[in-house]
């Protein structure tokens, strides 16, 4: 965390600040205390003077009379009254505690203080009383006394008077009952002497007042002791919250120094840690500093920091260092200058030299010795121009006259005459030096050597003029043109190219062949120019040029590499020939050669011409689609090479060369898709304009074959197809009758079993009618297989097919086939462990293999083998057309075979039609093989049967592949509970099934509508108050078809739940568009009525109902 | 002028200097771990345990507490060390003080000594059982914390008088013209209570009024037991009901004799083994100082059984206490029973006179509508430092 400086400063002060601040509030609340303290045991000390004032021993003091007590009494009441009126308010500030005591004090203390003190008032009162009494009675006594006669008599009479008088001041004044006894034996004198009851009396109320006297003193004693025990509790009770108060004030104060002292501490500790802090802080500081200032001195740049604080300071140490280290670099940057440079300026061949402002040398390189022969020391403090005479050149003069003007100048030429004579001439670059104050100090300069340099120019300007003069010669223009296209030689005949008459040297080339300011290469324009100098080699290009007269020509350029001697790129060199009347017969042969390869390639054939070699010269686009190998590259090759199925007709090729004579060959060859193609190959030879070679034509006639084929077989094909037409027909026909008789029968076994149900239910177990109605059911229900058998074979029955695996089927069948066949058959199963899933109804599939094992069994009366297999075959489109009525793809086949007596020939083609049979009467119904048909059938398979009279019989079922996993066969269980209060609109236009379905539904709590016809349906449910719960309905009937009448309820019902049933199929709801659904169910007739409750009630629960047994 | 910045560098990196500082450092941290050190609060101060008993035999586990250290600490750790005889003390338990003991006589005893307790003159306070339920129903943080004793207590006449039984009494009651003065020695005893049943029982009419020559007993409050010998010398009483030591003294004088305990008295059979006194304590001492009020009720408890077991030593250290003849305390620690227990007795005895205040409408406050002795005992008792001192001996 960062802290500024200043922050660092703020806190520090804040710190101790707060320090005083909480001094300075101890010390205030502490004072505080100290005051309320104070004022509580000023209270308490008020309290206990009051207190004091009242203590009851005062009241006991010897000299004190009753009179003076019972006035102190009095008194002392008052300032009972008056401390009690003061606690109030005098207590509010104490303590909470010793206001609970000085409270108690006040509730209970002086309460009992006052009662004590009353009590003693009335007791003092009582013992005046008494006083009085006895005074009156001993005067009274001493009456009578004086009258008594005679006198001794009289005297006694004194005598035992003065006893009781003795007597009583002891018990009056000594509080003593020592005289009592003293007292009652003078009485019981006096009443010797007296007998006087009056007398008598008067001395025993003496006695009994002395003694009431004597108790009463001890009750005075006691309320003494008691007001003395309070007044010493008064003492000790504000003495105690005075020592509290104090103990509690001494405590404050210990407690206010251990404060003072702690914050005293604290201030110390926290101003030392600071001043640690600090003084660590400026340490570090200072440290760093002085260790960057050494570093520096000591030439160490990169010097470390020792922790500079996250501050400011740190910041300044860290912008410290980060300077010496720049300037670090700077100067050894510097240094490495510096050195660089006198290398540079001490290794440089030319002389470079330094003079003051008065021009003499101050500084020459050692190169002075090799330009000049001179020594550079020699040279220093000579005058420049010592070097540079003015007479020698008028160069020089100029050089002088630079100099003098103080002029900065480049390349100045001037010459220099060595000590043996020769001329050297110099070529010096220099400038004036000048300070700040804008003052000359004189010239730095260079000085080089060009003396052969200049020899070089003379000759090379020699060699050029007698190049120019060679070329000149050259009648096809040629033109020298450097990188920037600029051109820098060309000869007499490239000047046509312009009408002006000053040269074209120096010019662009495009201004001159195309008057365009930017290079051709820009405008579209190819030039030679980038590809010579990429390549290096000669390239030839044609290039449009406007002539000297403006006119266009067509030039063939030719363009080398020019390269300099260390073999970098200087130009390119041009050679110039118009070729305008070669381009434009060019251009007309190339239109012809289009046309001609349009014409080939648009043609449906594969065309190639081939020379006489046998390469391949044309190629067609069809060719190239064939072969895929494109024209470029098929051109110049063997065409059996390209095209390798043409291998076979090279013979032919070189005969029809030689023959000039057409060949044409028909070949049969497999194509990629597995179909057998037909080609003919037609060779054209050629001999025009003395090209000699062939035209190869290809054709696929492979349709045209096939079409020929066709015809020819189909005539074959047409006979056969017709008797199955004709099988078909009669069996369907057959199928339709059978269906309809089915259909009519199941309305019949409807009421019939439907009924026979009812009325076992209703009769007792013991009657007699029950069997007969038994019979009955049981004739129905074999009826109603029957008529399974026939809807099986007309392929009108509802089948619900899944997922299956023709092994599990079988296996899970052999079992039960073992039991029927018997045991004289041995069966035998082999089965195929990857056939795969079909579409179907397992209970169907049953049907079929135990129909098939009857069949069997039957044909092996002595007994046999019969094997099932299963296995996988693929029908292809062929075998598919050839009457097996499937449609191409994998199938699954079932093969039933037994070692029977086989089926003779002629009635092989009868045995799938119902009711044909070779059983003996009443052993067969002749609907068994009919039943395997049409389940078959209506899987969408193929039966096929083989059989040889002795040898046995095959039949083997065709079943369609899904690719889909099989299911398991496990059905739900049916709900037992079948009973409900909800309402069925039930509409049948047959009385009787509408009679069964209403009675055996409403025993169950139903509430059932009936209606015979559509329109009365919709006629019930028109209330809107009436709530159905589900229609069920037939389909086919008179007037308005269940369908309708299904639409026309859900329109205004759209929740109702419909259960269709009928004497048909489920084909039925299909060809009327019924689909079911969600709330929408089918049930076909014979009708069942336990079946169909618990599929009602299935269906009202919103459960899915299962596939409806058939 | 401003130094130079090596001396600068020079002062931070003198050794000396540095060496300097830290001893500064040293020091100031040192004095300010000795000032906060000597700031530290000192130890815990001992309790101070004030105990009232009044001075006679019904209270003596408490002296014959002060007067054995030696036995005690020997038996049990806890003892008493005598500071100033018959006023202060200190509580040692295991050679460790637990409280300064402060013993305070209250002569009045009765209603008087707890009235003192309930006002926070003592901690601890011997008491008859009656003035402490008293109290308790009034509302006061008090609660009996251990027994004493029970019976101990006679009726004495004066030699002259005729009679040698209860039933002598009570013939001479009845055929008196005159009534006979019994005195008492204060309001509220358990004497007051079980005579005057007694009388009721028998049928004896009784006064409090000297004057009254219809009742055939006059009650006559002598303002403390110190003062019934001398009224029955004086025939100002001829008779008088009080607890041990002043039967046996008064017979010891010659100036009375004891004709019936009080616990022989009608009904017959209901007072043996009845509460006479015990200690109560007052709960905010109790709460704030459990080690030693524990350590103190053990040590009581100790004290009854060392009085039982060792009848004649115990005898001899009451007289010295109460600074009476040691026969007159054979005879009357003879009538006393001296208990450690809360048996069915005394809690049966405890239940008669929470009746008896019930029927005398004595009973005002908190105790009037309890009347069952679960939910009385946690308002009389405090049973857990009971039990503690108790599984202590």
């Amino acid at each position: 965390m960062r802290v500024s400086v200043s922050n660092k400063i703020i806190l520090i002060f804040s710190s101790l600040t707060i320090l005083v601040i909480l001094l300075g509030l101890v010390v205030k609340f502490n004072i505080a205390s100290f005051q309320e303290n104070a004022d509580q045991i000023e209270t308490l000390k008020n309290f206990q003077i009051q207190i004091k004032a009242l203590e009851a021993f005062t009241l006991f003091e010897t000299d004190s009379t009753e009179a003076k007590l019972k006035q102190l009494i009095l008194a002392e009441l008052d300032r009972t009254d008056q401390i009690t009126g003061e606690f109030n308010t005098s207590t509010a500030r104490l303590p909470e505690k010793t206001r609970t005591a000085l409270s108690q004090v006040r509730t209970v203390h002086l309460g009992y203080y006052r009662t004590a003190l009353l009590d003693f008032y009335d007791r003092l009162q009582a013992e005046e009383e008494i006083f009085q009494e006895n005074t009156r009675l001993f005067s009274a006594l001493h009456n009578q006394a004086s009258s008594i006669t005679p006198p001794l008599k009289g005297a006694s009479a004194f005598r035992l008077l003065a006893v009781l008088e003795h007597g009583w001041v002891v018990v009056h004044q000594e509080r003593s009952g020592s005289h009592l006894a003293a007292m009652r034996k003078a009485q019981d004198e006096l009443k010797e002497i007296f007998r006087e009851n009056d007398f008598t009396g008067m001395t025993g109320q003496i006695i009994l007042n002395s003694e009431k006297c004597l108790l009463n003193y001890l009750a005075l004693k006691d309320r003494q002791n008691f007001l003395q025990a309070t007044g010493d509790r008064f003492q000790e009770v504000a003495g105690e919250a005075i020592a509290s108060l104090a103990a509690a004030n001494k405590k404050q104060q210990k407690t206010l120094s251990r404060q003072i002292i702690s914050i005293i501490i604290i201030s110390l500790l926290l101003t030392l840690v600071l001043w640690l802090l600090a003084s660590r802080y400026l340490h570090r500081f200072l440290l760093n500093q002085r260790n960057a200032f050494s570093a520096i001195q000591a030439g160490e740049y990169d010097f470390q920091l020792a922790k500079p604080p996250n501050d400011e300071l740190g910041d300044l140490m860290h912008f410290f260092r980060h300077v010496s280290h720049n300037l670090g670099e700077t100067l050894n940057q510097l240094v490495e200058s510096e050195k660089k440079h006198r290398q540079l300026v001490e290794n440089v061949s030319d002389l470079v030299w330094e003079t003051d402002s008065r021009m003499n040398f101050t500084y020459a390189s050692p190169a002075a010795k090799t330009l000049l022969g001179i020594n550079p020391g020699y040279l220093i403090g000579e005058p420049l121009t010592r070097f540079f005479p003015e007479d020698r050149d008028p160069s020089n003069s100029e050089l002088a006259r630079k100099f003098l003007a103080r002029e900065s100048f480049d390349g100045q030429q001037s010459f220099f005459t060595g000590k043996d004579g020769t001329k050297i001439v110099l070529e010096t670059s220099c400038r004036p030096k000048f300070d700040r104050s804008e003052i000359f100090r004189g010239y730095h300069g260079i000085s080089r050597d060009i003396t052969k340099r200049k020899q070089a120019e003379v000759l090379l300007e020699e060699s050029r003029a007698f190049l120019q003069s060679i070329i000149d010669g050259v009648s096809d223009p040629i033109m020298v043109i450097d990188p920037e296209y600029r051109i820098i030689m060309m000869n007499a005949a490239a000047g046509k190219f312009s009408s002006r008459a000053t040269s074209l040297t120096g010019l662009p080339c495009h201004q001159i062949s195309h008057n365009s300011p930017s290079p051709c290469e820009e405008n579209g324009i190819q030039c030679p120019m980038k590809e010579v100098r990429a390549t290096g080699r000669p390239v030839t290009v044609c290039h449009e040029h406007l002539s000297g007269d403006g006119q266009p020509v067509v030039h063939e350029i030719r363009a080398y590499p020019l390269v300099n001697s260390d073999g970098t790129f200087a130009g390119i060199i041009e050679s110039l020939r118009d070729i305008s009347d070669r381009i434009g017969m060019e251009r007309e042969l190339l239109q012809a050669r289009n046309f001609l390869s349009n014409i080939i390639n648009s043609m449906p054939s594969t065309l190639l011409g081939v020379d006489t070699e046998g390469r391949v010269t044309h190629w067609n686009t069809e060719a190239e689609k064939k072969t895929g190998v494109a024209c470029k590259e098929a051109i110049g090759k063997p065409f059996d090479q390209i095209y390798p199925f043409l291998g076979e007709h090279r013979n032919e090729l070189i005969s029809s060369l030689e023959s000039r004579q057409t060949r044409k060959t028909t070949r049969f060859i497999p194509g990629t898709d597995g179909e057998t193609q037909c080609t003919e190959v037609i060779i054209y030879p050629l001999a025009t304009n003395g090209t000699e070679g062939a035209v190869i034509r290809i054709d696929d006639v492979t349709d045209l074959v096939r079409l020929q084929q066709k015809i020819s077989r189909s005539e074959e094909e047409k006979e056969l197809l017709q008797n199955q037409l004709i099988q078909a027909q009669k069996l369907e026909s057959l199928g339709r009758l059978a269906g309809g008789v089915a259909h009519d029968f199941n309305n019949l076994l409807t009421g019939i079993l439907g009924y026979a149900e009812l009325a076992m239910m209703q009769l007792d177990d013991a009657h007699p009618a029950r069997e007969n109605m038994k019979f009955i059911h049981e004739a129905g229900q074999k009826a109603e297989d029957l008529t399974r058998q026939l809807l099986a074979f007309s392929r009108k029955q509802v089948i619900s097919k899944c997922p299956l695996n023709l092994d599990i089927i079988v296996e899970n069948l052999t079992k039960m086939l073992g039991r029927m066949i018997g045991k004289k058959i041995d069966i035998k199963l082999k089965l195929n462990p990857q056939t795969r899933t079909i579409m179907g109804d397992a209970s169907q599939i049953e049907q079929v293999l135990m129909n098939l094992a009857v069949n069997a069994r039957d044909a092996m009366p002595d007994g046999g083998r019969l094997l099932i297999e299963t296995s996988e075959a693929f029908i292809d489109a062929d075998q598919a057309d050839r009457g097996m009525e499937l449609q191409a793809g994998p199938y699954v086949v079932l093969t039933v075979s037994d070692t029977g007596t086989g089926i003779p020939p002629e009635i092989q083609d009868k045995i799938f039609e119902p009711f044909f049979t070779t059983k003996e009467m009443g052993k067969g119904t002749g609907l068994g093989l009919a039943t395997v048909f049409g389940i078959v059938k209506q899987h969408n398979g193929h039966i096929w049967v083989h059989s040889e009279p002795g040898e046995g019989t095959t039949f083997r079922i065709y079943l369609p592949v899904v690719e889909v996993a099989a299911e398991s066969q496990a059905q739900q269980l049916l709900t037992q509970d079948t009973a409900g209060t909800e309402t069925i609109l039930l509409v049948d236009d047959d009385s009787l099934t509408l009679k069964l379905i209403e009675n055996s539904l409403a025993p169950l709590g139903y509430t059932i509508l009936t209606a015979k016809s559509g329109p009365e349906a919709l006629k019930l449910a028109a209330n809107p108050d009436l709530k159905i719960d589900l229609l069920l309905t037939d389909i086919i009937m008179p007037g308005m078809d269940g369908k309708t009448l299904t639409e026309r309820l859900m329109a205004t019902r759209p929740a109702l739940k419909v259960l269709f049933i009928s004497g048909y199929t489920d084909n039925i709801i299909n060809s009327l568009g019924i689909s079911t659904g969600r709330n929408i169910f089918f049930m076909p007739k014979p009708v069942s009525p336990s079946i169909l409750a618990q599929k009602i009630r299935r269906i009202l629960n919103g459960v899915a109902p299962p596939p409806t047994p058939h | 002028m401003p130094p130079d910045s090596r001396d600068y560098v020079t002062f931070f990196r003198d050794s000396k200097n540095q060496a300097l500082q830290q001893q500064i450092v040293f020091i100031l941290l040192s004095l300010a771990l000795l000032i906060l050190a000597g700031c530290d609060t000192g130890a815990k101060p001992v309790p101070v345990l004030r105990i009232g008993h009044a001075p006679h035999d019904h209270h003596s586990p408490l002296y014959i507490a002060a007067m054995n250290p030696d036995y005690f600490k020997e038996n049990g750790g806890i003892y008493l060390r005598e500071t100033s005889f018959r006023e202060y003390y200190q509580l040692i338990s295991h050679d460790r003080i637990l409280a300064e003991v402060e013993i305070f006589r209250s002569n009045a005893g009765g209603k008087e000594i707890i009235r003192r307790l309930t006002e926070d003159q003592f901690d601890f306070s011997f008491g008859g059982v009656p003035p402490i339920l008293h109290f308790i129903d009034q509302g006061a943080p008090i609660r009996i914390l251990a027994p004493s004793n029970a019976e101990g207590a006679g009726l004495v006449v004066a030699n002259a008088l005729p009679v040698s039984t209860w039933s002598d009494f009570v013939i001479l009651a009845r055929s008196r013209s005159a009534p006979l003065r019994i005195g008492y020695k204060i309001d509220m005893s358990v004497q007051n209570l079980i005579f005057e049943q007694a009388l009721r029982e028998e049928g004896l009419s009784f006064s409090r009024d000297i004057e009254d020559s219809t009742a055939m007993i006059i009650m006559v409050n002598l303002h403390g037991p110190e003062n019934m010998i001398p009224a029955l010398e004086d025939r100002l009483i001829e008779g008088f009901i009080v607890n041990q030591p002043f039967p046996a003294l008064a017979e010891y004088q010659g100036t009375g004799k004891q004709i019936a305990s009080l616990y022989d008295l009608p009904p017959y059979g209901r007072w043996h083994g009845s509460p006479c006194c015990a200690v109560a304590g007052a709960s905010s001492f109790v709460n704030s100082h459990p080690e030693a009020s524990e350590a103190m009720i053990t040590l009581l408890l100790r004290a009854n059984r060392f009085i039982t077991d060792n009848p004649d030593q115990a005898a001899q250290q009451i007289a010295t206490w109460l600074d009476l003849p040691v026969e007159v305390e054979k005879r009357a620690l003879q009538t006393i029973k001296f208990t450690t227990d809360f048996d069915a007795s005394w809690n049966k005895g405890v239940l008669f006179w929470l009746e008896n205040f019930h029927q005398s409408g004595g009973l005002t406050g908190k105790l009037k509508a309890i009347t069952l002795p679960d939910e009385l005992e946690p308002l009389l008792y405090d049973q857990d430092l009971y039990h503690r001192a108790r599984n202590n001996l």
